[in-house]
């Protein structure tokens, strides 16, 4: 893995071109970078604390199976949050087919572990619910916005829609978790 | 833009640290019960999940991950070659079920076969065809009779003269 002039941290267009070429490290670099926000996202959009390890090793290995599909004009955290959310969804999909979920439950089943939801702060924890009740663009266009501070053109590129609508998914989700969470 | 809107904007950016506040957007913040509402959704949703990212192991996550990758390459690459060899077999296959083999010299091949037709033969008995079979393989000098053809060069032209007569009959 080559480090740039100055020895600055190579950008990860850099790193994905070093893996590409067979680099292990840049791999790892890759996971040590992105892995908590990947996490997070996961546990925000609805995944149990317990399954989210799990789903974070799935969501890296799929990237990395298929980086070729990554072509730099989204940022790569945002492209894996795409296969994050994907993942989600096939997760939560497979799930349904064994259980009964309510239709309250519009996208996601809450299958967070009860013991550990207890650490938890109560205002997070309903904030989690209420995004797990949200239609899937618009509760990531939050998350992307909310903890990664993305900007809407970024978002659009990200999830395959226009900043105009980004933006308004964005605020309509706001409005809807002002309501659920109140 | 509305001072709420302008808020609403930045509030994601000001949550995660990476701008502040200015005097006029702390004021109206500390007075719009609506934007209080939303600024506390926004900065609880910036660290949600805090907890969790930090019990996350990067190298554990990543040695299971290139491992699987390994093997999946791994499995490619027997695919790969299995094809390519299942390829080369069929390949080979057809070559063996097309090809007729080296044409022995001399070997009268089935198209020369067909394009002699014999078809006074079919009216012959079986005796009869052995018959004909065995003055073919004969050789032609000693159908002659009363004359030893092994070595012409012998001859003279007298005799020579009676050869050729005995084979024009």
């Amino acid at each position: 893995m080559s480090q740039p002039p100055g020895g600055e941290a190579p950008s990860d267009a850099a790193l994905v071109a070093a893996y590409r070429s067979g680099d292990e490290r840049a791999a790892a670099e890759l996971v040590r970078r992105h892995l908590g926000a990947v996490g997070r996202f996961l546990y925000a959009s609805g995944a149990g604390r317990s399954d989210v390890e799990d789903l974070v090793q799935e969501t890296f290995f799929r990237a990395f199976r298929k980086v070729d599909g990554w072509r730099g004009d989204a940022a790569f955290r945002s492209w894996l949050f795409t296969i994050a959310g994907n993942l989600l969804r096939d997760d939560y999909r497979k799930r349904k087919g064994r259980q009964v979920i309510s239709i309250d439950d519009r996208d996601l089943p809450d299958h967070a572990d009860p013991e550990a939801d207890l650490e938890a702060s109560e205002s997070a924890e309903r904030i989690r619910q209420g995004l797990s009740r949200l239609p899937r663009l618009q509760r990531e266009v939050f998350l992307l916005r909310s903890q990664e501070g993305r900007d809407y053109e970024d978002i659009a590129v990200a999830l395959g829609t226009t900043p105009g609508a980004a933006r308004v998914h964005y605020h309509h989700a706001v409005k809807r978790l002002k309501e659920l969470v109140k | 833009m509305t001072i709420c809107e302008q808020l609403s904007e930045r509030m994601p950016a000001v949550a995660l640290g990476q701008a502040a506040w200015s005097e006029v957007e702390r004021a109206h913040l500390a007075g719009c019960a609506e934007c209080q509402a939303e600024w506390a959704l926004v900065s609880e949703a910036s660290r949600l999940g805090l907890d969790v990212a930090a019990g996350l192991d990067a190298h554990h996550v990543t040695e299971r991950v290139l491992g699987r990758l390994r093997v999946e390459g791994g499995r490619v690459r027997r695919r790969r070659v299995g094809w390519m060899l299942g390829g080369l077999a069929a390949a080979a296959a057809l070559v063996l079920a097309v090809w007729p083999g080296k044409p022995r010299p001399g070997a009268m091949t089935p198209a020369i076969a067909e394009e002699m037709p014999l078809p006074e033969l079919d009216s012959l008995g079986t005796p009869e065809l052995e018959a004909v079979l065995d003055s073919l393989e004969t050789p032609l000098g000693t159908a002659v009779q009363g004359v030893d053809t092994g070595d012409l060069d012998d001859l003279d032209a007298h005799e020579l003269q009676h050869v050729l007569d005995g084979l024009e009959g």
